[in-house]
């Protein structure tokens, strides 16, 4: 009887000790990797840490990095993935207020992006010193944060620029054009014509790349960069108007039924991916893609041979020169409020002065907002680009910021639009619209009663 | 009165504590928050009744997702315990090959979804993937589909591969019951000269119980809480076509809307506790028998 | 057996292994392939071998052998503790009727069913200092397949005559003798199930450590290959290469394991 008590109770602490012993070395884990915070004293030896998805970090920033640690300051990038699992994973953290101190995240954020009130969790940086070489004016409704889209209220600028803007445009092989004698389209009969010679030809006119779905949507989001849209998505944040009025983004999606119906794409459509589009274009094999300018970064890596051949126009939706190119504004980065905000926002200051912009740009594309900036590494599709943006062509991809994100299923709403027995463009407007009222419900929002 | 002190609640106490504060608290926890309009920050401004549930069951998308899960899950329960069942028969015979069976068809439980779903991908390409080249090879030109992104059939597709993935899985439990009835059982119904088929009948088959329910409730249950395969395979596409409600619930939380998602949560919850009670029933009725 | 069924028997158990086998062999070949070759995906064997090229590019761009070692320490206590505190548990409920374990049989059932909650769970983790921890990892990986082996255990137990227990104690055993000197060792072909499936589940899962141990020093080989993916998901030799480098581990240890769940341990136990 002794011997089993004994035995009884060794068992139990041997339980209980592994269990403790686990937590423990858990916990010291824990407390050394917050020892930044504790030496923080000195200002050289403050260590940041930032978050932000895995490919906005390449060879721009590397370099930049390089160029930082010089200077003293202590970078520390945690890399998650992109997509949504990534973007889960940022929030949790700021769910649970186990925060980075310097974010690396899509602009314009608003209380509705899962970051908490930007107003409590970020710096503003409405005063700070990089703001005089950045345009607020022509940024205006894609970089700030406001929250109650009230005209009277001033809005916040919270982000400070990261990467350069992009354009989603037709990018198109020059080579396979220029072979087939053909002009760039500046109406939808012509982009029909020009697509039927590439067909004959024996080449895919425009790929399709279906099966990542938010590669459908660009066509569509290409076709909302209109002042019509903009002052429409007004008139639905208030509910005055709903997305069904939205007749440009019809015209988005109707183009994409219209290529399925007529032909003029790739084979398996639905199999074939973002990779394969880059593939394709790139070797001629595809003459046309409606994509955004950040796939040239992609295609600067990994098919390098055919970046020269590529080059970018304005889809002709309207025709007659009147489409504008749906314009992507740069990421941002957010200071967020904590004891190591001063260090965080010194840090911001310096990477935004035109000559550490240099830097950045001379080594990646994209097109930067912050003025001054004189060295650039643009492929001949983004100098195109360039073109259209500095001759004031462009307008956002969303042109007005809605107060309920409508878009948020977009996505897999496009590819419904090309399935069979999928949806009409009506009913993709419609159940957007659906999307929005309930999202307005779920807030409590006393116009959408 | 003795017996007790041997079985001594001792034993269970640190499992269950840990499923109890790294499981099933949180689990529960969360509940809570498909009455309220917990959005993208996770906070809490209101509680909105039952709002999420209403907008659940109106969106058709949704419906088609429930759907999916119920047709999912009966496909893959019937196949994966059915053929199981036989294949481990068949691997219980004195026969050469029963090792290499016993080996290869566990090869693909181990692998993990994504794994799968990545060589999936490339087989049942509509265009050069293997399956249709075989098939076309042959001369059956007509049965070679689109096997990913025909919406009407893709829901099956993702079965099969589920089926392909998991039947090693409940083979393997029944061996191991069927390894456990007692030779000189098996040794006397030979001396008494009974068929193959009658010893099954009444020796292997009631000893193959225990572990037939709980291979079939383990199967229901997989198959109507599946997610990673198919968010692998289709991401529930193309459109909605393979949505289930796993992959709704992910996609309620990836768009802020975590109200509803936790919502479509208890509702699958609820769905699976009276599934798996009323097949408890029935099986309890038919052993009672 | 007549020897034409004994043939007709072997066929079928051959066929069946190669519906499953021709997919698996898909995957080894084509990790064998220049990138160009395996882009056309078939089952030819590779004109131009590019294994060692393959896997050292993987190696190096996946930082494998770190979240090797992350995984491989992680799985093991997982897993050993899955097999001890499952056992245990289960051999209470299944052995005492009472109404305690009645309703903790229930809440078993319950926890089978009841879907995982990442967020609610990182304010635990939180709560406890546990995120970023392996220590914290493995409670998870403990509680999350807890209902799952507990009802494996209990339904092997109801294979195992309680007469022995009785045999054992009149014999003088302890409880804990009684439950690991006597039991214990009857649920080898259980324990070895539940090694390979714990061991699997856990080392193929990446939300865990995804979401509790995200630092670029403690990636596991499944969160380094789900963040490969990410990046080169073009390449498909590359991609079945690091398919096969994540899978082999528990592929050899089934088969290492195999003979034990095949030894049928509890008939010998009854005769004597």
């Amino acid at each position: 009887m002794k011997r089993s008590k004994m035995k009884k109770s060794l068992m139990l602490l041997t339980v209980f000790a592994m269990v403790f012993a686990l937590a423990a070395c858990g916990g010291k884990d824990n407390d050394t990797g917050n020892d930044g915070a504790v030496n923080g004293s000195g200002e050289e030896a403050v260590t940041i840490k930032a978050i932000g998805h895995t490919t906005w970090f390449i060879q721009g920033m590397e370099a930049v990095m390089v160029e930082a640690k010089k200077q003293g300051f202590n970078l520390e990038i945690e890399k998650v993935p992109d997509g949504s699992d990534g973007e889960n994973l940022m929030k949790t953290r700021f769910a649970t207020n186990d925060k980075p101190d310097l974010l690396f995240y899509q602009s314009a954020i608003t209380q509705s992006a899962g970051f908490g009130n930007p107003e409590e969790v970020f710096v503003a940086q409405d005063d700070q010193p990089w703001m005089q070489n950045f345009d607020k004016v022509a940024w205006k409704n894609l970089m700030d944060s406001d929250d109650n889209l009230q005209d009277d209220v001033e809005s916040h600028w919270y982000g400070a620029p990261y990467g350069g803007a992009n354009t989603g445009m037709v990018l198109y092989n020059k080579k396979l054009f220029a072979e087939l004698k053909l002009e760039i389209p500046t109406n939808m009969d012509e982009f029909w014509a020009v697509s039927e010679k590439i067909k004959s030809a024996g080449k895919t006119p425009v790929f399709l790349s279906g099966k990542d779905a938010w590669t459908v949507q660009l066509p569509v989001l290409m076709s909302n960069a209109t002042q019509e849209t903009a002052d429409l998505i007004a008139k639905i944040n208030v509910n005055q108007a709903k997305v069904t009025d939205l007749e440009d983004s019809k015209t988005g999606m109707k183009f994409l039924q219209e290529l399925m119906s007529k032909g003029m794409v790739n084979d398996d459509v639905l199999s074939a991916t973002y990779d394969e589009a880059q593939k394709a274009l790139s070797e001629g094999e595809a003459g046309m893609y409606l994509m955004a300018t950040w796939v040239m970064n992609e295609i600067v890596t990994k098919y390098p041979e055919g970046v020269n051949d590529i080059g970018a126009f304005i889809m002709p939706y309207k025709g007659e020169g009147k489409d504008l190119a749906a314009l992507w504004q740069p990421w941002s980065m957010y200071v967020v409020k904590g004891p190591k905000q001063d260090a965080v926002q010194e840090f911001v200051n310096w990477f935004e002065q035109p000559e550490i912009q240099d830097i950045f740009f001379s080594n990646q594309g994209g097109i930067p907002a912050i003025k001054g900036v004189t060295k650039t590494k643009l492929t001949p599709a983004e100098v195109d680009a360039k073109k259209f943006l500095d001759a004031g062509q462009g307008l956002g991809n969303v042109p007005y910021p809605p107060l309920y994100n409508y878009n948020v299923n977009l996505p897999t709403l496009s590819q419904e639009l090309i399935i069979k027995g999928g949806k009409t463009p009506e009913q993709v407007l419609e159940a957007q619209q659906k999307e929005l009222e309930t999202a307005a419900k779920a807030k409590g929002d006393p116009n959408f009663k | 009165m003795l017996k007790k002190q041997y079985y001594s609640y001792s034993l269970l106490v640190p499992g269950m504590l840990i499923f109890t504060v790294f499981f099933l608290v949180p689990a529960l926890m969360s509940f809570y928050f498909a009455f309220t309009n917990w959005d993208a920050s996770f906070t809490v401004t209101r509680h909105v009744g039952f709002d999420n549930f209403k907008t659940l069951f109106e969106n058709e998308e949704n419906v088609l997702a429930f759907k999916n899960t119920f047709i999912f899950a009966a496909v893959t329960s019937f196949f994966k315990v059915f053929l199981g069942l036989l294949l481990a028969i068949l691997a219980n015979q004195m026969i050469k090959s029963r090792l290499i069976l016993r080996s290869v068809l566990f090869f693909p439980v181990i692998l993990s979804s994504v794994a799968v779903a990545l060589a999936f991908n490339a087989i049942f390409h509509p265009g050069k993937g293997l399956l249709n080249t075989a098939l076309r090879s042959v001369g059956l030109d007509s049965l070679a589909m689109s096997w990913l992104t025909d919406p009407s059939i893709v829901i099956y597709s993702v079965a099969f591969v589920e089926i392909w993935k998991f039947t090693g899985m409940s083979m393997v439990l029944f061996l191991a019951a069927l390894q456990s009835v007692p030779q000189d059982v098996i040794e006397a119904g030979k001396i008494d000269g009974a068929s193959p088929l009658k010893m099954f009948r009444y020796v292997t088959l009631p000893m193959l119980k225990p572990v037939l329910n709980t291979n079939i409730i383990l199967s229901v249950i997989g198959g109507l809480k599946v997610f990673d395969l198919v968010y692998a395979l289709t991401g529930g596409g193309p459109g909605n076509s393979s949505s289930v409600i796993n992959t709704l619930v992910y996609k309620s939380f990836a768009t802020g809307r975590n109200g509803e998602g936790t919502a479509a949560n208890l509702v699958l919850f609820l769905i699976v506790l009276i599934t798996v009670l009323l097949l408890n029933k029935i099986i309890n009725r038919n052993t009672s028998r | 057996m007549r020897k034409g069924t004994k043939l007709f028997l072997e066929l079928i158990a051959l066929l069946c292994s190669a519906v499953i086998a021709v997919p698996l062999y898909f995957i080894i070949v084509n990790s064998f392939k220049t990138k160009a070759e395996a882009a056309d995906l078939s089952l030819k064997l590779p004109t131009d071998w590019n294994i060692i090229e393959n896997y050292r590019n993987v190696f190096e761009s996946a930082q494998i052998p770190m979240a090797f070692w992350n995984s491989l320490v992680i799985t093991f206590f997982s897993v050993l503790f899955i097999i001890v505190f499952c056992s245990m548990s289960a051999f209470v409920i299944q052995r005492r009727d009472s109404k305690l374990t009645r309703i903790i049989t229930q809440i078993l059932v319950v926890g089978l069913i009841l879907p995982g909650s990442i967020i609610t769970t990182y304010y635990v983790m939180d709560f406890l200092n546990l995120v970023r921890t392996y220590a914290g990892v493995i409670l998870l990986f403990i509680a999350g397949n807890y209902a799952l082996m507990t009802y494996l255990y209990i339904s092997f137990l109801q294979g195992i005559p309680k007469e022995l227990d009785e045999a054992a104690i009149i014999d003088g055993s302890g409880k804990y003798r009684l439950f690991f000197r006597i039991i214990f060792p009857l649920l080898l072909p259980v324990n070895a199930s539940v090694l390979i499936l714990a061991a699997m589940t856990v080392w193929n899962d990446f939300l865990t450590p995804f979401y509790f141990l995200n630092t670029a020093d403690r990636y596991t080989l499944s969160l380094a290959i789900y963040l490969f993916f990410g990046q080169k998901s073009a390449d498909w030799n590359l991609v079945f290469s690091v398919i096969v480098i994540v899978s082999m581990p528990v592929i050899l240890l089934y088969m290492f394991m195999q003979r034990f769940i095949i030894a049928g341990m509890t008939s010998g136990a009854v005769k004597s």
